[in-house]
């Protein structure tokens, strides 16, 4: 699970734009959201989340605002710019370039084209 | 437990709140993260977690804020560190000479007090014992009235005593180490979060002694055993309600 943690922190920006893309939401609301998606695999800590909700408004990819519930607690929701949507798909482009990358170099000397757990390659 | 929660919290910004006061984003950031933890809570206990274990998650799920909130305020220069090192709740720092001799007067004094109250306790039965001896209601109503006050007067001297106990602020070592004696704690989940407030615990093991007497006292009066017995279910419902308003007071 550490050495998947690792691979996926780079990641993190990314993966907070995408949960934005479809609606605006607020912290825990994303974090279920990614968690269910994970089948609880996934889950962001407070600090890694508001530290990546600092970054993105800084760099105008997300911007917050207050919601108005009427019941309820007050929350703060986050919403993707167009900036943000840019972004997203440049840093989209950029994993897809990557993971193709990768999935060559890690497979290289592997002629078969069946990695050690015994599944088909592309 | 939402109160622990926020306290939780509280500790956690602490220090940021403490070097910037005041600060609209150190505010905004607190009511997020505590909204999210409410939140995460909730979720715990509606999917069957004990309030000790859902407690537990919700805090996990933090993480450490330290670097984000340094990141808001500004970092502290050295000193500044060392001094917020002492504030974090996990270093705890021992006691000064001051209040080790508070404690120490304090347990001396504590020592004292509960013997005596023991002692009224255990010699309680005498008087009525030596006026039932005259004979006539009067005689025995004297008895039974001296009897009361003694008892009353030591479950009143348990109660001053805990009530009393010093306390010093929250990053000091708990000198108290026989307190975890903890009875029947219901949570499976980490003792120190269920400890209990030292007025509850006198009060409880009061609650038991006085019907401990008030049982052998109706029964051997009245003579009525087959029934007097319910006496303790009764002191243990009254011990659970009285649990449950310290439970609701924090």
């Amino acid at each position: 699970m550490s050495i998947t943690a690792d691979l996926i922190r780079g990641h993190t920006d990314t993966i907070i734009l995408a949960a934005l893309l479809r609606e605006d939401s607020y912290g825990y609301r994303i974090n279920r959201t990614l968690c269910d998606l994970t089948d609880g695999r996934y889950e962001l800590k407070e600090a890694t989340l508001y530290t990546a909700f600092k970054r993105l408004e800084e760099a105008g990819y997300i911007r917050s605002y207050w919601g108005d519930e009427a019941t309820g607690a007050r929350r703060r929701y986050y919403a993707i710019t167009a900036e943000g949507r840019e972004a997203y798909r440049r840093m989209m482009r950029e994993w897809q370039e990557a993971s193709c990358l990768i999935e060559k170099l890690i497979r290289f000397g592997n002629e078969d084209g069946v990695n050690s757990l015994g599944t088909q390659s592309i | 437990m939402k109160g622990k929660l926020k306290e939780y919290i509280d500790t956690v910004f602490a220090d940021a709140e403490r070097r910037a006061p005041d600060h609209l984003r150190v505010r905004e950031l607190k009511e997020e993260i505590l909204q999210n933890i409410y939140d995460r809570y909730d979720d715990q206990i509606a999917l069957g977690r004990t309030p000790a274990a859902a407690y537990n998650i919700a805090i996990a799920g933090v993480g450490d804020v330290t670097d984000l909130l340094d990141d808001v305020v500004g970092a502290p220069n050295g000193t500044e560190r060392a001094e917020s090192d002492m504030q974090n709740p996990s270093v705890k720092r021992p006691l000064n000479a001051e209040e080790l001799e508070t404690v120490r007067r304090y347990k001396s004094r504590s020592a004292v007090i509960v013997s005596v109250s023991v002692a009224m306790y255990i010699i309680c039965w005498l008087p009525l014992a030596l006026l039932d001896g005259f004979g006539g209601m009067i005689s025995t109503t004297i008895g039974l009235g001296i009897m009361f006050l003694m008892i009353a007067a030591a479950t009143g001297l348990i109660i001053y005593n805990a009530m009393s106990k010093p306390k010093f602020d929250a990053n000091v070592e708990n000198w108290d180490d026989d307190d975890d004696d903890d009875d029947d704690d219901d949570d499976d989940g980490d003792r120190k979060h269920d400890a209990r407030s030292p007025a509850y615990k006198s009060i409880s093991g009061a609650l038991w002694l006085l019907t401990t007497c008030a049982y052998f006292l109706i029964s051997f009066g009245t003579g009525a055993w087959s029934i007097t017995w319910m006496m303790f279910l009764i002191a243990t419902a009254l011990d659970n309600v009285i649990k449950a308003f310290f439970d609701l007071r924090r």
